[in-house]
């Protein structure tokens, strides 16, 4: 008998071991598809910060042009000031008022004055920008944890939208119509992933000129998000085996295809699933459902 | 000389509308004119309407078209513009192809500062001054 419960032990031990492994086999695979995924957005990323930065840089050297002047304007007229204080108005003030309608008309202080809130609303808008993807790649790019939390599906996919946006604008018109959902308990940074490698997916496959629409909306029981493209679609062959690892429809790159099967572990791992429909030449629609009822873990 | 250069008329391209702002007011005061367009179609159509443009500046990566492809375009029109690409992102490839047959004068990489930016405009259109 004591032998028997000794080999019952040993096998709940070995069904443990290997449950243990496949936890780290799957964090693995999502830790190697992040990395895949920054390597494919990195350029576009760095041109998306480049271009707030390019004229936060402009507009802050700008603004201290409009400062410098304005100090100068300052000084003059507390020199103004002083002068008509001691003296009264003199022939020396009005040579002040002169100098300082000069120095007004020759810095287009005017113009200064019209254009600084719109200088200061533009530059807050790029370090906004800036800070919405630096954002979304801090989410994107944590270690893989087990965090959960309720996520607003509308939000993550902005978040989505603007770390993908130099793979999409160029070619893409992007259309959202994001309906009321309610939140979903899952780790935010694994479903950024899934939009992220969605998204990009949708990109790749519109070689020209094409268009991406992505809708939220929900039933009783579950929140869709549905993201449509209009790009080369995809065999039925080939829809079979979409979801597989390492399955790759990207042959001249030689790209493993990891990204797809591990969006589809991380959804289903989330309660939810993920369903393709697509044709060849007109376009794919990926829906990804997730449960809102879940409760926390 | 001055008369010369202050005749000198210039096109900026960018499809980022807060980069056409921030440039406009970082230029203004300087001897040539220059016009700003945020897209390669609008350039297009500036260019038809007003065939006078000496240089023509554009970032690379735009919708529609990109900045190359919007100089070769533009070329068709004004054989003689004299063209830069100001851009933070480019294809590597395609700017050296297009250095080596002198589609583009110049490739100025983004961010650039303000004075940087009036130095290198003021040398492309010094550039055209000296022909006239």
């Amino acid at each position: 008998m004591p032998k028997r419960k000794n080999s019952i032990s040993k096998k709940v031990e070995n069904e443990k071991s290997r449950h243990l492994d496949a936890i780290e086999h799957t964090h693995t695979l999502v830790q190697a598809e992040k990395l895949a995924a920054l390597g494919t957005i990195a350029a576009g990323v760095s041109h998306e910060i480049n271009n707030p930065l390019s004229f936060l840089l402009s507009n802050i050297e700008s603004l201290e042009t409009y400062m410098k002047t304005f100090r100068i304007l300052i000084d003059r007229y507390q020199q103004y000031v002083d002068t008509v204080k001691l003296q009264g108005l003199s022939l020396l003030s009005q040579d002040m008022v002169r100098e300082i309608s000069a120095i007004r008309d020759k810095s287009e202080v005017d113009f200064m004055l019209s254009d600084y809130e719109s200088l200061l609303k533009d530059s807050l808008e790029g370090v906004f920008r800036i800070k919405e993807i630096i954002s979304g790649l801090q989410t994107f790019s944590r270690p893989t944890g087990k965090e959960i939390e309720a996520v607003d599906v509308n939000h993550c996919i902005e978040v989505a939208l603007r770390v993908v946006s130099n793979e999409l604008k160029y070619k893409c018109l992007l259309s959202k119509e994001l309906g009321q959902v309610p939140e979903v308990n899952v780790n935010a940074g694994l479903l950024l992933q899934v939009f992220i490698n969605i998204l990009v997916n949708a990109a790749k496959s519109i070689h020209e000129k094409g268009t991406i629409k992505v809708s939220t909306y929900c039933d009783f029981r579950d929140v869709h998000i549905k993201i449509i493209d209009s790009g080369c679609g995809i065999s039925e062959d080939d829809q079979k085996k979409l979801f597989m690892p390492f399955f790759s429809r990207n042959h001249e790159t030689g790209k493993m295809g990891l990204g797809l099967s591990v969006s589809y572990g991380i959804i289903k791992e989330m309660g939810g699933r993920i369903e393709v429909q697509s044709s060849l030449g007109v376009g794919s629609a990926f829906t990804i459902s997730i449960p809102h009822e879940r409760r926390k873990s | 000389m001055t008369s010369n250069i202050k005749k000198i008329r210039v096109l900026y391209v960018d499809d980022e509308l807060n980069v056409l702002r921030s440039y406009q007011r970082a230029l203004r005061g300087e001897d040539f004119e220059i016009s700003f367009a945020q897209s390669g179609a609008e350039a297009l159509d500036l260019i038809r309407k007003m065939p006078t443009f000496q240089v023509l500046v554009t970032d690379f990566r735009m919708p529609g078209m990109n900045g190359i492809e919007l100089i070769r375009e533009a070329k068709k029109a004004l054989p003689q513009l004299e063209c830069a690409i100001l851009s933070g992102f480019a294809d590597e490839a395609t700017i050296q192809n297009a250095l080596a047959q002198s589609t583009i004068r110049y490739f100025w990489l983004k961010p650039i500062g303000n004075d940087q930016l009036r130095q290198n405009l003021r040398e492309l259109v010094s550039r055209v001054g000296s022909m006239v």
